[in-house]
């Protein structure tokens, strides 16, 4: 009898969970079993783990970002999610990872937006001094 | 000759350290472990979106992976001139500090 073969279990995605056992007799694998200890595990790391459908970035604050420019929205929105996802959501939990999209959100849409403000703001000075 | 500002100077040092890992998420992280300095990746990416501007950088669409939700990445790296940019300015830097030791203790 060969080891057992185990796969990493990642949570919340129980497509990668497999378990069972090749015997040395039969070329073919045994069909895939969950044992306890494979259950108990599952079980374990889902306590610890968020929805999946909790580990979305806020979705007004992705609409915001819209108003960025489409040159590098695209990247900046992929930047800001994956940081979301992979250091902010598991190291500060839920709510402070939200509270950290939001305050990147208004930077990111403050600093391309500023200009355009500006701009605006000039142009109105201007118009009003040579309406006088 | 272009002249680069401070926080322009840390990104592209954070890039020509990053090597061909440069993109934006891996270029924050980059300033905030090394400079310590808190950077929001929207001033890293309006500041890359001027030095490319200014032919100092370079980009690449990379691939897209399932943490950012099917969004490609943006590599960039520093070009020829920006090259020379980079090191005139830290010339002039190390030229201004040159013979303060005394002064600073």
């Amino acid at each position: 009898m060969q080891p057992a073969k185990s796969y990493s279990i990642v949570p919340g995605n129980y497509d990668v969970v497999m378990y069972g056992e090749r015997s040395a007799a039969s070329s073919e694998p045994s069909p895939l079993v969950l044992t306890e200890s494979v259950v108990a595990t599952i079980l374990a790391s889902d306590s610890q783990s968020v929805p999946l459908r909790k580990c979305s970035p806020p979705k007004v604050a992705q609409f915001a970002l819209l108003l960025i420019p489409k040159r590098n929205r695209e990247h900046l929105i992929g930047d800001m999610e994956e940081e979301y996802r992979t250091i902010t959501l598991p190291q500060y939990g839920r709510f402070l990872a939200r509270v950290w999209y939001w305050e990147q959100t208004a930077i990111a849409v403050g600093r391309y937006l500023l200009p355009v403000i500006k701009r605006i703001l000039g142009f109105a000075v201007i118009w009003k001094l040579i309406g006088k | 000759m272009d002249y680069l500002g401070e926080f322009e100077q840390i990104v592209m040092l954070a890039i020509l350290r990053l090597g061909e890992k440069a993109y934006g998420m891996a270029i924050r992280k980059e300033i905030k472990d090394v400079a310590g300095r808190p950077a929001s990746i929207g001033a890293v990416y309006t500041t890359m979106e001027r030095l490319e501007d200014k032919g100092l950088l370079s980009s690449m669409v990379g691939e897209s992976t399932e943490e950012r939700a099917g969004r490609a990445k943006k590599y960039f790296r520093i070009t020829a001139s920006g090259e020379v940019a980079l090191k005139q300015a830290l010339r002039s830097t190390a030229a201004m500090k040159a013979g303060l030791d005394p002064v600073w203790g």
